[in-house]
């Protein structure tokens, strides 16, 4: 049976509100006076194992405001949808609380209209995502292949999810996928910058504008702008392969200088390889330098001293 | 990527307080230098500063945050100052140390301990 909160501090719309779920449904209804005790009230129902399943909130009320639920409940329970109760005049306000995570909003005028068959598709949505996490969990290999453009924000988007995969299939807990995150992004800025724009890391020095300055001037131009950077990756709970490949004419990765030489340590290049091999457990380039294989496997923690 | 600063300076007397205000991973590179250009107009313009490079418990920095402390680093040398770094996280100092940046920068715990010692025996 489907648990849902309503939080309003006033008693009689939540009297009145509780009628409107009543009517013709099995839901199971509790109540806060405010969004504090509704996060309260969410705990408590989590350790009494009957977790709530939707949130209905209104906006005005003390201590905590529905906008500042919203935010809560979007970055604590991301899995429960929040509909909000607005009532005339706060539009501007329900339109933030949307970009905020709301999964919708109903006019108080509209209530007895529209407040029960909008609760029960968002409750039918969320069971539909919630299924298909539990899913997730069981799942025990992902393999995936990307062809990128050369936009760091897609590079940005890529080392997300598959930072998400990693710990989906459970290879990694969050400090591995901080590991994991770096090495990632190492190797694929390499790809970019290095590899497939061909900007010289000795740009870096001074300021670095003259490096940042080529490389958006390249990546509008030919050849480099057809390049693509190549990712295979599988995933598996003991281990994950990340093959990165660029389009580049590649680099003699052993003429790399060590950085954590005293000699080296000022120079503001030449950290990214360093850091990749220290945060995968193998990386290994092929002869000609343009592509990279890392991997990583489940706890362990490879850094060298 | 956000859009928001990454670096702000907090405070600027008696110690540049420059605080990383998330975490930031290495694809940040290009807004993390618009950010410091603005964090050097302000140092630049001090003798002997006393800089501390505040991490608020951030999680996670990659290369770019590293290349970007020693670009501070080297701006507080030339200026013959002290520079520290405090509120580092447990994969921060993990990182700090990997890439030996620990043995260039004192790293403290908290903001109050990292003052002390960049005035220390003044």
């Amino acid at each position: 049976m489907p648990h849902l909160l309503i939080v309003d501090d006033s008693a009689a719309d939540r009297r009145l509100v509780r009628e409107l779920l009543s009517q013709g449904s099995d839901w199971r209804v509790s109540e806060s006076p405010d969004g504090q005790d509704a996060l309260e009230r969410m705990a408590e129902s989590d350790a009494e194992g009957q977790s709530i399943d939707l949130v209905l909130t209104d906006l005005q009320m003390p201590r905590m405001d529905g906008l500042e639920l919203v935010r809560r409940v979007r970055a604590e329970r991301p899995g429960i949808p929040v509909i909000l109760m607005t009532a005339v005049g706060s539009e501007e306000t329900a339109v933030r609380a949307i970009q905020s995570g709301a999964a919708h909003y109903v006019p108080k005028r509209n209530l007895a209209q529209d407040l029960a068959e909008i609760t029960r598709r968002i409750l039918e949505v969320a069971g539909n995502e919630k299924s298909l996490l539990r899913l997730m969990t069981h799942r025990t290999r992902s393999e995936c292949r990307f062809e990128l453009p050369n936009d760091l924000d897609m590079i940005g988007s890529l080392v997300q999810f598959l930072k998400q995969e990693a710990s989906r299939v459970g290879l990694c807990d969050e400090t591995e996928q901080f590991r994991l995150a770096i090495a990632l992004e190492e190797a694929l800025l390499n790809s970019y910058y290095h590899g497939n724009l061909e900007v010289s890391s000795a740009l870096r020095e001074g300021d670095g504008h003259a490096f940042r300055r080529q490389a958006d001037e390249r990546r509008a131009r030919e050849p480099y702008s057809r390049r693509r950077i190549h990712v295979d990756v599988s995933l598996s709970p003991d281990e994950g392969r990340f093959v990165i490949r660029d389009e580049g004419p590649g680099f003699d990765p052993a003429g790399l200088p060590d950085p954590t030489d005293p000699e080296n340590l000022l120079r503001p290049s030449g950290r990214g390889i360093f850091l990749m091999r220290a945060f995968v457990d193998m990386l290994e380039f092929n002869r000609s330098g343009n592509q990279v294989t890392m991997v990583k496997r489940r706890n362990s923690h490879p850094v060298p001293s | 990527m956000g859009t928001e600063k990454k670096l702000v300076v907090v405070r600027e007397q008696p110690t540049l307080v420059i605080a990383v205000t998330e975490d930031v991973g290495s694809l940040e590179g290009p807004s993390l230098a618009g950010d410091l250009a603005e964090v050097m107009r302000v140092l630049e313009s001090r003798e002997r500063p006393r800089v501390v490079v505040d991490f608020r418990d951030h999680e996670y920095f990659g290369s770019a945050m590293l290349e970007t402390l020693l670009r501070i680093w080297r701006a507080v040398r030339d200026r013959s100052g002290r520079i520290a770094v405090c509120g580092v996280s447990r994969f921060g100092h993990e990182l700090l140390g990997v890439s030996h940046f620990d043995k260039l920068i004192a790293v403290h715990g908290s903001l109050d301990e990292a003052e002390r010692s960049v005035h220390g025996s003044e």
